[in-house]
């Protein structure tokens, strides 16, 4: 599976200027209800829903939100990034300032979590992160994640 | 009586008041009663006044064993505070365990003198009745099945477990005062900072050498590591009380020192505290009931009823409110705080110490606070449940049901074991084990669908409702709570 066939060269914000969680979260569901003629309430329903389970802050600011939506032809993502962070109860306490979300439909749970599993991979890279906090468009944030993902 | 007869006869008798105790908490359920009330009214039965005939006017003792279950308690109470709940709710409790006692103290003061108790009595009344009791709050807000937002709960709770300090201090300085004649000054102040200082650094000094001692003594049978707790528990009130810090406040974090580490056996060690937890308070509500003695107490019934009404409906409030509204708290939050300042066994306790000292009155004072502490427990305890549904304060999701097995280990051990409730929300609802992109040093181990063990194979599929036990390497845990969601505390 490759990053590239669910994350859109247009479905990254490179400046989210959200204060909390749920305001960013708004901000990363806006282009996708946009994109794909759904509700953004609803999309950031999905995504709070997992969120009360546990913050899906993995850690080194990094956040990889992400809920099944019934209906979607197939898996969906955005990318976000905050420069100032947000706090995200994320488990090692520091502010999120990466966010990837995810929406995958309903009863394809192996894709869903296959696409989590890697995303966490590739962010769990130092240089990406700190390559994608220096980087100055959208464009070229896209770039990186898929040149990370290609890498292996 | 001589001996054996007279130990069998007491074992007797404490056995056959528990059991009764016990089994009275049963209906306490079904009639909204706190089960601390039934205790009490279990040891009134069997005391003097009542069926039991049972003589019983030992202050000295009770305010010993008293003190002693207050700090079991306490204990248990911290081992089962996550450090992580200190986030945003330590500060307001903080104040409210300060500032809200001391202001708590004085209305209460005031409205005790207010109905013709002379000034010293009514000062010492104020000190007695000013903190919130950590059994009563831990007892109907765990015990009583109250799922609470989180920070609502939070503050209640380590409000209660930090202010008895306060509430100690207080008693005992305006108990020597009244007795010496001395006006208490600067030096009160100085006094306070100083025991709370003293009992917090110590505390947590104590927990955090205990929790490495835990971690690192092999002890050979299991059983041992409540006996090293308790142990600990022990110093960790005894210790600081000789340097002149406040026990009280140092049990209950050194307790939360030990609780947050990783350490063998904890779940074991939570389970055996708790049981001392909760035999420390029905044998000290049990004792309460004893020592109070019915037609003495009625001399005090509608003051104390009173007294207990103004305490629940007017000082608690201004005092809560003056306290939490600088943190943003919302009115309903406030109002729920306020109600569910319940006092418990810790005011009957205090109010034995100037009965001890021989302070003038100081008996009809300990039969006022029987009477306030028998309001806010029936009153305010039987309602708490009732107005958090009303102010729209219950968690709206309640915690995930616990997973009725539990693996516990004894050493430490490189990985972990985590067990996590599948919702409908986490990414594996629905997927077949096959399917779960687990790093090499994870698997899932074990599935519990309800009272059902389901081999964990590949083609098992998790649905909704499922317990599931994942064993991770210390770096895979991460990315097994993001596929399954939070780890359920074990």
């Amino acid at each position: 599976m490759k990053i590239q066939d669910f994350l859109q060269p247009q479905a990254v914000v490179a400046e989210l200027t959200g204060t909390t969680a749920a305001e960013v979260l708004a901000e990363l569901c806006r282009p996708v209800a946009q994109a794909n003629g759904l509700d953004a309430a609803r999309l950031v329903q999905v995504l709070l829903d997992r969120e009360r389970l546990g913050s899906t802050g993995v850690g080194d600011g990094v956040a990889i939100p992400h809920g099944k939506l019934p209906g979607l032809p197939a898996l969906v993502a955005i990318f976000g990034r905050s420069r100032a962070g947000v706090e995200y109860r994320a488990a090692d306490g520091k502010p999120a300032k990466l966010f990837f979300a995810l929406f995958a439909p309903e009863n394809s749970a192996g894709v869903h979590l296959k696409a989590l599993s890697r995303v966490s991979r590739i962010f769990r890279v130092p240089a990406l992160r700190e390559a994608i906090l220096a980087a100055t468009s959208a464009e070229e944030i896209h770039r990186l994640i898929l040149a990370e993902d290609a890498r292996d | 009586m001589h001996e054996p007869f007279a130990t069998a006869l007491l074992l007797a008798a404490a056995g056959v008041l528990l059991t009764a105790g016990v089994l009275a908490s049963r209906t306490s359920g079904r009639l909204g009663v706190p089960a601390a009330l039934l205790f009490l009214a279990v040891g009134m039965l069997a005391g003097s006044d009542g069926l039991g005939g049972i003589r019983f006017d030992d202050y000295a003792l009770t305010f010993r064993l008293g003190t002693v279950a207050l700090v079991l308690i306490l204990f248990d109470g911290g081992l089962n505070t996550p450090l992580s709940s200190l986030r945003g709710a330590l500060a307001p409790a903080a104040v409210l365990a300060t500032a809200g006692v001391l202001g708590t103290a004085a209305l209460s003061a005031a409205v005790a003198a207010g109905l013709g108790l002379p000034w010293p009595q009514a000062l010492i009344f104020g000190a007695v009745v000013s903190s919130t009791d950590a059994a009563a709050v831990f007892s109907v807000l765990r015990g009583g099945g109250v799922s609470l937002r989180q920070r609502v709960g939070r503050v209640l709770e380590l409000e209660s477990g930090l202010n008895d300090p306060m509430a100690v201090i207080l008693t005992l300085s305006l108990t020597a005062a009244a007795i010496s004649g001395e006006r208490l000054g600067w030096r009160l102040g100085l006094e306070v900072v100083l025991q709370l200082a003293v009992g917090a650094l110590g505390g947590a000094a104590i927990g955090w050498a205990g929790r490495q001692l835990m971690m690192r003594a092999r002890l050979t049978a299991a059983g041992l590591y409540p006996v090293l707790s308790l142990a600990l528990a022990l110093l960790a009130f005894g210790v600081p009380s000789l340097l002149w810090g406040s026990g009280f406040l140092a049990v209950y974090v050194a307790a939360m020192v030990i609780g947050g580490g990783t350490i063998p056996y904890l779940p074991g060690l939570r389970r055996v505290h708790d049981a001392i937890a909760w035999f420390s308070q029905v044998g000290m509500f049990l004792l309460l009931g004893l020592l109070a003695f019915p037609s003495r107490v009625m001399h005090q019934a509608w003051t104390g009823l009173l007294v207990g009404l103004l305490l629940a409906v007017v000082a608690r409030p201004a005092v809560v409110a003056a306290c939490l509204l600088p943190f943003g708290f919302t009115f309903r939050e406030i109002l729920f705080i306020a109600w569910v300042g319940l006092r418990g066994a810790v005011p009957i306790i205090l109010a034995c110490f100037p009965v001890l000292e021989k302070v003038p009155g100081a008996t009809g004072v300990f039969d006022l606070v029987f009477f306030v502490v028998l309001v806010s427990t029936a009153l305010q305890g039987g309602t708490a449940r009732w107005l958090a549904r009303r102010l729209g304060l219950e968690e709206p999701n309640p915690p995930a049901p616990r997973a009725v097995l539990e693996l516990v280990s004894t050493q430490p051990l490189s990985g972990e074991m985590l067990v996590f409730h599948v919702e409908p929300a986490s990414a594996v609802a629905g997927a077949r084990i096959s399917d779960l992109p687990l790093p090499q040093d994870a698997a899932v181990m074990l599935v519990l669908r309800g009272k059902q063990l389901v081999p964990a194979r590949g083609r098992t599929v998790l649905t909704s409702g499922d317990h599931v036990y994942v064993s991770a390497g210390p770096t895979d845990a991460a990315l097994v709570r993001l596929l399954f969601g939070q780890a359920e505390e074990t």
